[in-house]
């Protein structure tokens, strides 16, 4: 919300000796965050001026003006606007003049006469045009006294006031009133505050209403005072009046609805103003018909639900409670009788009938969160205070403000806050934020009326921080045990298996969890089925995604059509459906060497890359994978594994089909794939099963052989590799070197012998011999 | 007496000479000693006793000067193979990237970071179900029924139970549930909110949330636990500063900020000239919390959220979160190395 200097003036005098730097201190030690401090540029060349003359230029809407600007100077100007009246005094921007909105005023020819200047409407004295009542756009300003040549004409707007926008905990609404606000601030500050809420209870409860009908659950209080219309009322607001609403955002209306919006910036209470002889009956509250339309002052028709709450007379709604008034009962120059509502409603209902029909009032702001009825109080008072004493009134009450007194314990608080506060002070801090001490019960306390959000020790201690500083209260370190270490495996472990890939050139990338339907199945290579689908109006937001595939192509996608080098890429994601849980490692390359330009070093990124990085997953994890080919509809047949462990696939390598990668323009690319649910070896993994396997003393002997096999012979060398190292006296043997000649695909194998004898010239011959019978 | 000596020392010099490597050199020297020395002592061996002295100290002599040019020789081939070891075709100041390591997203950077210092303090460490319980994201966590985050336009719900977490705090709810002792969590991962994606929202971003539950803890516990990440973060330079705030499941509640650590903390667009830049909030656990938890033996209980997005884009000077989430590889290539 916003707050000006001059308003926090009005009810703290001393403020005028505070800086910026200060009030933000303080607003933040209460609590409160000074979001931006807003001051206009200063004018140079705009001064007061005097019309001496008006005439009206034949043909055309213009009037040529004499000008007084100063003593001694008048200037010719011609000007678009009409309303003008001899005499006035106006803003004049001279030649040389930087407007706000940028323009520079110069000396110029309009319809072949000469305009030294321009006579200033308020819209060209602010950024913010909205807040300029409709049919004031185009009006020069006007007032009865000031100083030609001077620049007097910023205290008649209030120009130079500073704005402050500030922005209050989501639990003090009062503070967005301006009494509530300044009564805090003059606290801290130690100023006097010019306000007495004692006198305003009082007054209060000497009152008589007559009861109205109210559904209880969506109305704390409410408020009519019916008033004889004065014809002063339906006039403008004096730039005095005008100036304050519009430095807070504010459109002015008219007298009474300006006056209105005034007590509502003190008391932050909504209020509404009926036609009341459009009023059929006795007005009263309740929620809505479902399916009733209501047309509303912006003369928009509504369909409502039976979460909206509405104002109804006899017939109809009348309004949208404290959201927008109807068009019906609108005030026009025709009325003579008006009602005035002051009311507390269920600020959640009022919240959600804003968001839903999205209308954005200062009143539906206001009213969505939950306000002290005292405040409602206060309206009322200052309401007969301001435009004079009702007609009739009739309300509903209740008593939505704080009645409990609340028990502090001082032992707590002594921890709590590790500071030797005394009891005196405690008591006396408290008392400066509106809390009534309870002598009766010793520590109680109650709180100020205005405040819904204390309910327990803690919330009178946060209230205690407010007084003391809170950054002058030195950190104290926590003494603690570090038994049981925690373990935190999973972490770990996953923090492992990123360094794997990170170290195989893999990136890692982070992308959305949530999808849309046609996307859902795309790459559900584990057939999960039972999505979560979420309750949210946006399409693509509507499911908890399968599987990481179809995100990840579409940075694929996002890159490639930028023209950046593809990097290998991987995500880890836990995705979830109805039935389970599961966290997925997916890794996505593209078949190419990583190539380094200056040692010319080659890795070539391929199915075996991928077989080589399972390898180092495996021993990560220690467990043992087997792969299997097979036939999938997103992948490449003949170059398709699954990932088993424990005769249960959790995974798939392969390489993904031109077909699937279509619709990511990534159709000329060839994607290879890892995918593997890793929960299982997550689960699996025990630290104490790893053993080293011994060695021996003697040197280690190697020798290599070549395989010659007929293409297609993959499962033929496994079994022929295993055989070898079947071998007895040999510890290992491992595929070197892959190559084709004449329709056969050879295998060079090296084996090792066991390093634990000395092996002779004819022991080795015999193992060769055995070598070759496999072969 | 050896007639030839000054014969054989010239021949010695231009065989070897003509060697250009350490092995035809020592092979070659090999060869002629075979050939010219060996004989020599077979005749040492047929001397009357009165000539060997003198005929003996002549081979030796000769053999130290073959030796000596040798030796002399051999150097100057080592130090040409260490020329042409040494030898490199290229500038060495130039940059080698294309076979450097993968790089982490800047989410897993930050949130690594921070995860390192709390496991300096002995935090178990969890990332929890995004899935979570209504009562576990809200009913623990004394968020009242008509709070704005419980919106159905803010937050995504699945059904009347379940939602996707709008914090980690709903996960720290759920590991300090019925753990009535003192207890450290930590939970990070990610969270959603159903705000448009721009400049600063997106509809998924990452957080990190602690929890420690222990008995007298004080606000100025909080305040040394916090200093010590944001310095641990930032680096000793930085000052802190506390501003009360709410949240509802503490009380009371603080926004966190640190000294601008791009101008220092005398205003600059970074810190929309404040000097102040916030970085995440914390508090005591509200008293509602700990009994929701069943938590009834120990009095007290501190908490901080820490968002992993905002601190990323701090950090590293991003402008636009939709960066991160798009993977541009422009921004994530330039983060190899990074830890």
């Amino acid at each position: 919300m916003l707050f000006t200097r001059s308003l926090i003036t009005r009810f703290i005098p001393g403020f005028y000796e505070i800086s910026d730097e200060q009030f933000a201190q303080s607003v933040n030690a209460l609590g409160m965050e000074v979001e931006s401090i807003y001051k206009r540029p200063k004018l140079d060349n705009v001064v007061t001026g005097q019309l001496l003359e008006i005439n009206k230029v034949e043909g055309t809407h213009l009037s040529l003006c004499k000008v007084k600007v100063d003593d001694s100077v008048t200037k010719q100007i011609v000007c678009g606007a009409s309303g003008l009246i001899t005499g006035k005094y106006v803003v004049v921007a001279l030649p040389g003049a930087k407007l706000p909105n940028g323009i520079i005023i110069a000396k110029r020819q309009i319809h072949n006469m000469e305009s030294d200047g321009m006579l200033c409407a308020y819209s060209e004295l602010t950024n913010n045009k909205n807040v300029v009542a409709d049919a004031e756009q185009d009006e020069i300003i006007m007032f009865n006294q000031g100083k030609v040549g001077s620049q007097d004409w910023i205290h008649v707007i209030d120009y130079e006031d500073t704005i402050y926008d500030i922005t209050v905990p989501a639990n003090r609404n009062d503070e967005n009133a301006y009494l509530v606000f300044c009564y805090e601030i003059a606290n801290k500050l130690e100023l006097d505050f010019n306000f007495d809420f004692e006198k305003i209870i009082a007054a209060f409860q000497e009152q008589k209403e007559t009861t109205i009908a109210v559904n209880k659950k969506v109305c704390a209080s409410l408020f009519f005072l019916d008033y004889d219309l004065k014809t002063k009322w339906l006039e403008r607001s004096e730039w005095k009046t005008k100036a304050v609403l519009m430095n807070h955002g504010i459109k002015p209306f008219n007298y009474l609805m300006d006056k209105l919006s005034f007590i509502t910036l003190l008391t932050n209470c909504p209020t509404n103003v009926y036609d009341t002889n459009k009023i059929i009956g006795e007005a009263k509250c309740s929620n809505a018909t479902p399916g009733l339309k209501f047309v509303a002052l912006n003369n928009k028709t509504y369909d409502l639900t039976s979460n909206d709450i509405v104002i109804y007379d006899n017939n109809k709604p009348i309004s949208l409670a404290c959201v927008i008034g109807s068009e019906e009962t609108k005030l026009t120059q025709k009325t003579t009788n008006v009602k005035i509502e002051v009311g507390n409603f269920n600020y959640a209902h009022i919240r959600n009938t804003a968001l839903r029909l999205n209308i954005d009032t200062d009143a539906a702001k206001r009213a969505s969160r939950p306000l002290s009825t005292f405040l409602n109080f206060i309206a009322i008072k200052l309401i007969k205070g301001m435009i004079g004493k009702p007609r009739a009134v009739q309300s509903y009450l209740s008593f939505n403000w704080p009645k409990n007194s609340v028990s502090v314990s001082f032992k707590k608080l002594k921890w709590f806050i590790n500071e030797d506060l005394s009891k005196p002070f405690v008591v006396n801090s408290l008392q400066k934020l509106g809390y009534k001490t309870n002598w009766l019960l010793k520590n109680r306390f109650n709180p100020p009326l205005w405040r819904l959000d204390v309910t327990n020790q803690e919330d009178v201690f946060e209230d205690i921080l407010k007084i003391i500083d809170l950054n002058k209260l030195q950190p104290i370190a926590i003494e603690d045990k570090l038994i049981p270490i925690e373990p935190n495996t999973e972490h770990n472990l996953k923090s492992s298996l990123k360094n794997i890939l990170l170290n195989n050139y893999f990136s890692e990338v982070k992308t959305y969890n949530l999808t849309n339907q046609s996307n859902l199945n795309k790459f559900n290579l584990f057939k999960l089925t039972n999505p979560i689908k979420i309750q949210c109006n946006n399409s693509n937001r509507e499911y908890f995604r399968t599987n990481l595939i179809d995100g990840m192509l579409k940075v694929y996608k996002y890159n490639d059509a930028r023209k950046i080098t593809l990097l290998p890429i991987f995500e880890i994601q836990n995705i979830f459906t109805n039935s389970i849980k599961t966290t997925n490692l997916t890794c996505l390359c593209l078949n190419e060497y990583v190539v380094d330009n200056i040692t010319h070093s080659r890795i070539a990124l391929n199915l075996n890359f991928f077989k080589g990085i399972l390898d180092e997953i495996s021993r990560l994890f220690n467990v043992n994978l087997s792969f299997n080919s097979i036939d999938i509809h997103e992948f490449y047949n003949n170059e398709t594994l699954t990932i088993s462990f424990k005769n249960k696939v959790i995974g798939y390598v392969g390489k993904i089909k031109k077909s699937q990668l279509k619709s990511y323009d990534l159709s000329n690319k060839d994607i290879y794939c890892l995918t593997i649910n890793i929960d299982s070896l997550l689960k699996h993994y025990e630290p104490s099963q790893f053993k080293v396997k011994s060695f021996g003393s003697f040197q280690t002997v190697s020798k290599d052989v070549n395989i010659v096999l007929p293409k297609n012979g993959i499962n033929n060398i496994k079994e022929k590799l295993n055989a070898i190292k079947k071998i007895p006296d040999i510890s290992n043997a491992e595929i070197i070197n892959i190559f084709e000649k004449d329709n056969n695909v050879i295998y060079t194998v090296r084996y090792w012998l066991v390093d634990t004898k000395q092996f002779k010239s004819n022991d080795i011959d015999l193992i060769a011999r055995e070598i070759d019978n496999i072969r | 007496m050896i007639n030839n000596k000054e014969q054989l020392i010239q021949q010695f010099q231009q065989l070897i000479e003509a060697q250009d490597t350490i092995q035809k050199l020592i092979e070659n020297k090999n060869i002629f000693c075979k050939q010219n020395l060996s004989p020599l002592y077979q005749t040492l061996k047929l001397l009357p006793p009165e000539e060997k002295r003198e005929y003996g100290l002549e081979i030796n002599l000769l053999n130290n000067q073959i030796n000596s040019l040798f030796e002399a020789r051999k150097r100057i081939l080592e130090a040409q193979v260490e020329a042409i070891a040494n030898k490199v075709d290229y500038d060495i100041h130039i940059d080698t990237y294309k076979l450097s390591k993968g790089a982490k997203t800047i989410l897993s950077i930050v949130t690594d970071k921070i995860i390192a210092y709390f496991k300096q303090l002995n935090f178990k460490i969890v990332e929890g179900d995004e899935v979570t319980t209504i009562e576990n994201n809200m009913d623990r966590l004394n968020i009242d029924i008509n709070h704005p985050a419980r919106d159905p336009k803010d937050t995504f719900y699945i059904d009347s139970i379940r939602m996707l977490r709008t914090h980690c705090t709903a996960t720290t709810a759920e590991e300090i549930h019925n753990q009535d002792r003192e207890i450290k969590v930590l939970s990070y991962g990610n969270v959603y909110r159903n705000d448009d994606d721009d400049l600063t929202h997106s509809h998924q971003f990452s957080q990190v949330d602690i929890v420690w539950v222990k008995e007298n803890l004080s606000i100025n516990h909080l305040k040394s636990i916090i200093d010590g990440l944001l310095k641990y973060l930032f680096g000793n330079q930085i000052k802190t500063r506390y501003r009360l705030s709410y949240f509802p499941f503490t009380e009371p509640s603080f926004e966190v900020d640190i000294s601008c650590f791009n101008c220092g903390g005398k205003g600059c667009s970074m810190c929309k000239n404040t000097g102040w830049i916030e970085i995440l909030g914390a508090g005591m656990l509200h008293q509602n919390v700990l009994k929701a938890a069943n938590i009834y033996t120990i009095n007290s209980g501190l908490a901080a959220g820490i968002g992993v997005d905002r601190i990323a884009m701090l950090l590293y000077g991003i402008k636009d979160i939709r960066d991160i989430y798009n993977n541009d590889f422009r921004l994530l290539s330039q983060l190899k190395g990074v830890e």
